[in-house]
């Protein structure tokens, strides 16, 4: 366990296709969680308003993604 | 008209400052704001350490291959050596994963055998990347929160008259 550890802490791990698209759900997580954070004085309603930032950051990107690629294909 | 600052408060906002950047979180902490600064502390790090496991430790320097070389897999490098402004951030975080990368990469990480892989190198940069720039957020909302000057937003009770909340000092 200790040995897989220190081998996952010092070398790279393998990323292919759509596991990068996927890495964007906890980048976006945690911005939403810090944002958050600072922002409510009520730490209570903190997990619920990071969670709708974090879906809105996602969808939004997603949209933003689709909206080049079907520009892409259109003039490309 | 404000009162003189006493050593006390003095040294309040850099102490804390200087822990916020030392430890994400640290700084709220150190002003009695203990529970969010658990939660930044434990976001941030978290945040970081993917960034590490994805990446290696090889994300975390300021010595860069350029991008007409190409790593120990094979694939092209294109990683930037900007990234580590905002990584060193994270205070002693970068220091330590820096400290690491050195030993393993013997004081030399231009040799093509500690390229980073693409597109893990590039993840892991953005990730421990964007963990400095959280921290930078969250020191500053320390500045803000130690200095006293946090203006609070309006807020609208029920009967739809506005309400003014005292500013802290």
């Amino acid at each position: 366990m200790l040995n897989w550890l220190a081998t996952l802490f010092l070398d790279p791990i393998t990323l292919t296709g759509f596991q990068r698209a996927l890495l964007l759900i906890p980048i976006c997580l945690s911005i939403s969680i810090v944002y958050k954070t600072l922002k409510n004085p009520d730490l209570r309603s903190i997990p619920l308003a990071s969670l709708g930032l974090c879906v809105t950051i996602v969808v939004g990107m997603w949209v933003v993604a689709v909206v080049l690629w079907i520009l892409y294909l259109l003039f490309a | 008209m404000p009162e003189p600052a006493n050593d006390s408060s003095f040294f309040r906002t850099p102490i804390a400052i200087v822990l916020a950047w030392l430890i994400p979180g640290l700084g709220h902490i150190y002003l009695g704001d203990r529970r969010r600064g658990g939660i930044l502390c434990a976001t941030v790090t978290l945040t970081f350490l993917i960034g590490i496991a994805i990446g290696g430790v090889t994300v975390v320097s300021p010595v860069k291959p350029s991008q007409n070389v190409v790593s120990r897999t094979g694939a092209p490098v294109m990683t930037s050596s900007w990234w580590f402004f905002a990584q060193a951030l994270n205070g002693s975080y970068a220091v330590v994963t820096y400290q690491i990368n050195k030993a393993v990469t013997d004081g030399n990480p231009t040799d093509p055998r500690y390229y980073l892989a693409w597109p893990s190198g590039d993840v892991g940069s953005v990730y421990t990347g964007i963990a400095g720039l959280l921290n930078l957020l969250i020191i500053l909302d320390v500045l803000v929160r130690a200095s006293g000057t946090q203006v609070p937003l309006p807020k609208t009770d029920p009967s739809g008259s506005p309400h003014h909340p005292q500013i802290r000092s």
